[in-house]
């Protein structure tokens, strides 16, 4: 084996000229493919990351309220409970339901959807200057709907820890606020004007879709006399009747929803009029990103079949020009197994001559930063993972580009081959 | 000639099917590349698609920003208000219809004794049913009257219909319950593609029969409408834009404390789906990053190719030398060329056109959306009008063309620049 590389190397020196110009070909195709490659491969990194929420089997419940002249609208003067006595009553209804896992109610938090509206709040420790941060205004149900665990992995822990006078805080709040201290029982404060309150817990990080980077969050609690006191049907459009589905139950859950439990679920002039899944707000939220990576992943494609026919027809072309080379080889003894897996060494081994300066070029392209860090930092695992792929795919592009040519270069009499001398 | 022409194209891909077929499937990749490009990120937003069927001479306004006069900055921003409208826009002259609608709302829909559905309502006035073509299965529309009145009437859509009555016969003039109001069923229309998100609904209702919750906004500017200007022709445009401003002008002067801001509305098609928010979409860098675009994946191609062309041809240079020493000129030989690679290339284009179908349907979810159906539950679908458009063949025809003249062009140059005697010479 070594022999066969000692001599391959040599017949490359020999023709040094025309493979320097292969050489540097490859260089500049291997550092492009590698700038798509990392874009691309960066990008679906980051959309598979836990996001700190699992929305699966969760869907929003719309209200919506009767106006006069409706079927069954109860005049205002007849009327003993107010709106938000309704909402806490028809919620109830939700959870008895056989197929309902859990219910939960928020302001300006649900996953995805709350991005639009933004309820975001500044966080003061001692003279801190403040962080803004996302305010999470939620029932502890929240936690069971949309499965935030705590940083020990517990869900019930975030549960018992949100009360009135706490707040449930990310790790990331944690590091920018209070450093490395032990946060749990420490005051921290919400808004400039605010009164302090006690950390009661640390939840996972959240991340604000599947493409964003994480961002510091905190919980507080959304009580029922809250809502009773401050909701008026005016404000349906505010809260968040939030819900998860048990799994088995999960199957055309919306029309089953709609036509079958939503007539037994109104309370006075309350109706519920529309479930929507989480995952609609979400192909919204991260559509743009997504159609981003399928147009990256298109151009990766497109790039890949043009590399592959660019080498095709050098390979085919140098391949055909030394056939003579090849027929003298053959009618010296070598057999054709042997010829093809030297030409297919010969290959590799200018790749791996090429991508010595490349590693070089991609190196200082990553670390002056014009590869993308929005998402992920540039670091050595993402430098050396993305050239590894980049190599590997240049690999088979070489061999699937070498192969046919050498394949009818292989076909031929040594004879016919050598007729050309 | 042409007979010959094909029977030695087809020759030559017999002697080489590798390559021949890597420059198929090379053209027909790129130009099916462009042809997507083009069509759903431009003229599929400008086209003609029933019942839009004026898309082209109609303006959108659907946002308008308040700012404050005194100190000229903005307030808050938002969809239009009925007084705004008619100030503004259906005051003008030039048009020929003014269409006021409000967006689409979920509503519970139900018939007494049979299950409630769900049904996304859109809120009109009487002249949307004469800017699109709607086709109708039974009935007529709401008319001025009946808009004006105030009328409790319904237009459902075939699929809403069947849902809620589990068939279509006879519906006119029955009753049905939208969030709990009844109307009376005036008409039957066929179902729209939700990817027209001006026309698409499962019911279609006065906004004048119901209540509508007007935003409180800074001195009623903003509202929850949307309108849409229908220019009598296409030349209209510019008028109907000077005269917009001039009723601008005359708005702001009624108004206390706060002038509006139109954000360059009003806009025509491809500007309206472009623009998510009130700002004005970048239209310019848009317009720039997708030519870069079609011209690295016409050209990264063409140089590939390139070099295909000229190993092919530099095979059958024997042949080309027997042609000039038989008095062919370099024209001729330039030209076989040409035409030769042009058989791939159509070959190329037509695959491009197969691909263009595929992908379309692969990718509807993401072409097909509207941002104005921001978290509603619709599935588009691609219109038949994207699919079977002459302007696919046009496209995919034209950029063949540039792709063949691209790869073939130089090898062509080179091949009949050789002299007879170099063409018999061995390499």
């Amino acid at each position: 084996m070594k022999e066969i590389i000692k001599h391959i190397y040599t017949i490359v020196w020999n023709q040094r000229r025309t493979n320097a110009w292969l050489c540097i070909e490859l260089s500049i195709i291997t550092v492009c493919l590698w700038y798509v490659v990392d874009f691309t491969g960066i990008f679906w990194w980051n959309g598979i990351q836990p996001m700190g929420m699992n929305v699966q089997h969760t869907y929003q419940v719309n209200l919506e309220e009767k106006t006069e002249g409706s079927v069954g609208y109860i005049e205002p003067q007849e009327k003993s409970t107010t709106a938000g006595e309704d909402i806490l009553q028809i919620v109830e209804r939700i959870r008895q339901q056989p197929s309902i896992e859990s219910v939960s109610l928020s302001v300006k938090s649900q996953p995805y959807i709350s991005l639009m509206q933004g309820g975001y709040n500044q966080l003061y420790y001692e003279d801190s200057p403040g962080l803004w941060a996302r305010h999470f205004r939620v029932t502890p149900s929240f936690f069971d709907v949309f499965q935030v665990h705590s940083e020990t992995g517990s869900i019930d822990q975030l549960k018992e820890a949100l009360t009135r006078q706490s707040v449930i805080i990310t790790p990331d709040v944690v590091e920018k606020v209070i450093g490395n201290e032990q946060a749990v029982g420490r005051s921290i404060q919400i808004s400039q004007e605010g009164q302090p309150v006690q950390i009661g817990a640390i939840s996972v990080p959240l991340r604000p879709t599947d493409y964003q980077k994480m961002f510091p969050s905190f919980f507080t609690l959304l009580t029922e006399q809250e809502i009773v006191n401050e909701m008026s049907a005016g404000d349906l459009m505010n809260l968040e009747i939030c819900i998860r589905v048990k799994p088995d139950a999960d199957k055309d859950y919306k029309e089953t929803f709609i036509t079958e439990m939503a007539p037994h679920l109104s309370v006075g002039n309350l109706f519920l009029v529309d479930i929507r899944s989480t995952y609609i707000y979400r192909e919204r939220m991260i559509g743009y990103e997504k159609a981003l990576l399928v147009v990256r992943a298109l151009l990766l494609g497109f790039l890949l079949i043009n590399i592959f026919l660019g080498i095709s027809g050098t390979f085919s072309f140098r391949t055909r020009q030394r056939r003579n080379e090849l027929g003298l080889r053959i009618a010296v003894g070598s057999s054709r197994r042997n010829l093809y897996y030297l030409l297919m060494l010969e290959g590799i081994i200018l790749l791996s001559l090429a991508v010595v300066p490349a590693l070089f070029i991609n190196l200082n392209i990553g670390l002056t930063e014009l590869v993308n860090v929005y998402w992920v930092d540039f670091s050595l695992l993402r430098y050396i993972g993305g050239m590894v792929a980049t190599y590997v795919l240049m690999c088979l592009m070489i061999i699937s580009g070498i192969w046919y040519p050498a394949y009818t270069t292989m076909k031929l009499e040594p004879a016919e081959a050598l007729r050309y001398e | 000639m042409y007979k010959q022409l094909l029977k030695q194209a087809w020759y030559t891909f017999l002697e080489s099917p590798y390559q021949g077929c890597i420059t198929i499937l090379g053209t027909g990749l790129s130009v099916s590349l462009i042809v997507s490009l083009l069509m759903g990120g431009f003229w599929g937003k400008m086209m003609n698609i029933s019942p839009e069927n004026h898309r082209t001479r109609t303006l959108y306004v659907k946002w308008v920003g308040v700012e404050n006069k005194e100190t000229g900055l903005g307030v808050e921003d938002g969809f239009l208000s009925l007084q705004t409208i008619r100030e503004c826009f259906q005051s003008l002259e030039t048009p020929e219809e003014v269409v006021v609608t409000s967006p689409l709302q979920a509503q519970i829909a139900s018939v007494p004794g049979r299950k409630q559905t769900r049904c996304l309502v859109s809120f009109t006035d009487d002249a949307f049913w004469r800017i699109f073509d709607f086709s109708f299965l039974a009935g007529s529309p709401y008319d001025k009257a009946d808009f004006e009145a105030g009328m409790r009437k319904v237009v459902l859509s075939e699929d809403m219909a069947r849902s809620l009555f589990g068939d279509i016969k006879d519906l006119v003039g029955k009753q049905v319950l939208l969030n709990y109001h009844m109307y009376t069923i005036s008409a039957i229309v066929k179902n729209v593609n939700p990817y027209l998100s001006h026309s698409y609904g499962e019911a279609w209702i006065p906004y004048t029969s119901t209540h509508i919750r007007e935003a409180t906004g800074t001195e009623g500017i903003t509202g929850r409408y949307k309108c849409q200007i229908l220019a009598r022709s296409h030349w209209d445009m510019g008028k109907i834009r000077r005269e917009v401003e001039a009723k601008v002008q005359q708005y702001n002067n009624s108004l206390a404390d706060h002038r509006i801001n139109l954000y360059r509305q009003p806009d025509i098609k491809v500007v309206e789906e472009d623009r998510f928010g009130p700002r004005y979409p970048d239209m310019r860098e848009s317009v720039i990053s997708n030519a870069i675009m079609i011209l690295v994946i016409l050209l990264v191609p063409a140089i590939n190719l390139s070099g295909f062309t000229l190993s092919r041809m530099r095979e059958r240079k024997e042949e080309f030398g027997v042609r000039k020493a038989f008095g062919g000129t370099r024209i001729t030989v330039f030209w076989q060329v040409i035409w030769e690679n042009m058989v791939y290339s159509i070959m190329g284009g037509l695959l491009a056109i197969l691909f263009y179908w595929v992908t379309t349907f692969f990718l509807k979810d993401m072409v097909f959306i509207s941002g104005s159906q921001w978290g509603l539950d619709v599935t588009p679908e691609v219109p038949a009008e994207l699919i079977f458009n002459p302007v696919v063949f046009l496209l995919a025809f034209l950029f063949c063309l540039i792709i063949n003249l691209l790869s073939a062009g130089l090898p062509a140059w080179k091949i009949s620049s050789l002299t007879v005697i170099d063409s018999f010479k061995a390499d």
